[in-house]
């Protein structure tokens, strides 16, 4: 029992020992001085980037400035284009349609209501692209074709002498019924034989 | 400037120096000269080396600078700037590790000059070379029991200022703590075993 007490009281003095060293060492460890003249050198080294950062505020506010007049520029830019186009382009027969949306005719057919699909993002930007391509929607179906040379030639004829284009117009159609007549008449004969 | 001021770091909000310094530029002034060694402490016992240390004070009150007019809401100035200088000092670290560089184990550490020459030499001998043990021994620890032992090492820095700087509660710390003393009691015992076995 004694014995034991013994080892006890050794194995804390040991511990104790230890616990000592360690302390020791872990202080030594940590026990470093700056050089000196420290804090001089830090706040001489403060005082320059003071005076840099005052500097550099200058430099950042002129910066700034630049920065919001191009942006400035750049939106007035973009709102302009915009106008002018929308001008060029609106179409005031176009009817108003919801993007993304396309009625599916064909179920007419069958009988059952119309069935309407909705695009998923991509397909509505593709949609949008093609039209953008396409250009703006006519309001006759099918669209005219440009005119012939003839058809110009006539076109100039008629806006010179709207007169004599408008009597020969009217000799032509009673020229056309008269023919018509005559081949009627022609049909009838021949039916009654 | 303001040399005639005392103020105890951490015992005064920045407000109440404010009020004594008037301007911002004697506030960091009073900080400077209150927080440099810790500051300085606190990045040595990251880097281990005086040039890096040296620099990442610098780095640290020029942060400092950059906050402006948000010092005024700084409650506890020490451990605030504890908590800066210990992410200087990580950063660097970090920094030096991916670029490969070690740093140079200087030996003008002036603990270490001011041995004392009546110092028997195989003592002095001894004390380095234990020391350079428990560097090592303290390098291999894991992070998560390294970081508080090395800034409990620091005689300012108390177990809540430790907690506050790694932002990890005090409890921890202290569990933190006890455990790497334990490994490293352990892991020198078993080396003077060792070294009086042979």
């Amino acid at each position: 029992m004694a014995d034991h007490e013994g080892w006890q009281q050794n194995a804390g003095h040991r511990g104790d020992a230890q616990d000592r060293g360690l302390d020791a060492a872990l202080a030594k460890y940590a026990a470093v001085e700056p050089r000196t003249g420290l804090e001089e050198r830090v706040l001489a080294n403060l005082r320059g980037e003071r005076e840099q950062l005052g500097t550099r505020s200058w430099w950042a506010w002129i910066a700034v400035g630049a920065l919001a007049a191009v942006v400035v520029v750049v939106a007035a830019m973009l709102s302009w284009r915009h106008a002018n186009y929308a001008g060029k382009h609106d179409s005031p027969t176009e009817a108003p349609r919801v993007a993304g949306t396309q009625v599916v005719r064909n179920s007419e057919m069958n009988g059952t209501a119309p069935r309407t699909r909705t695009l998923g993002k991509r397909s509505s930007v593709h949609l949008r692209r093609t039209e953008n391509a396409a250009g703006p929607k006519l309001d006759v179906f099918p669209s005219p074709l440009p005119m012939s040379e003839q058809e110009k030639m006539l076109a100039s004829y008629v806006s010179e002498y709207p007169k004599e284009a408008a009597l020969i117009a009217q000799l032509r159609t009673e020229a056309l019924q008269r023919e018509i007549e005559e081949e009627m008449r022609a049909d009838e004969t021949n039916s009654a034989r | 400037m303001n040399e005639g001021t005392r103020l105890v770091a951490g015992e005064a909000t920045l407000t109440e120096v404010l009020t004594v310094a008037h301007s911002q530029e004697g506030v960091i002034e009073i900080l400077v000269r209150q927080n440099t060694r810790l500051v300085y402490r606190i990045a040595y016992a990251v880097l281990r080396s005086h040039h890096d240390a040296e620099d990442a004070t610098q780095e640290t009150f020029v942060r400092v600078l950059r906050y402006g007019n948000k010092l005024a809401g700084v409650d506890d100035p020490k451990t605030w700037l504890a908590r800066i200088a210990w992410r200087v000092a990580v950063d660097r670290r970090k920094r030096q590790t991916r670029r490969g560089e070690v740093p140079l184990d200087d030996r003008e550490n002036p603990v270490e000059e001011a041995v004392s020459s009546e110092a028997r030499a195989d003592e002095t001998l001894q004390r380095n070379e234990v020391s350079a043990v428990l560097e090592s021994l303290i390098a291999a620890l894991p992070k998560k029991l390294r970081e508080p032992l090395i800034l409990s090492t620091l005689e300012e820095m108390s177990p809540y200022d430790v907690a506050v700087t790694l932002g990890i509660s005090e409890a921890a710390v202290r569990s933190r703590v006890f455990r790497a003393r334990q490994i490293l009691r352990e892991k020198l015992t078993g080396l003077t075993a060792q070294s009086h076995g042979r």
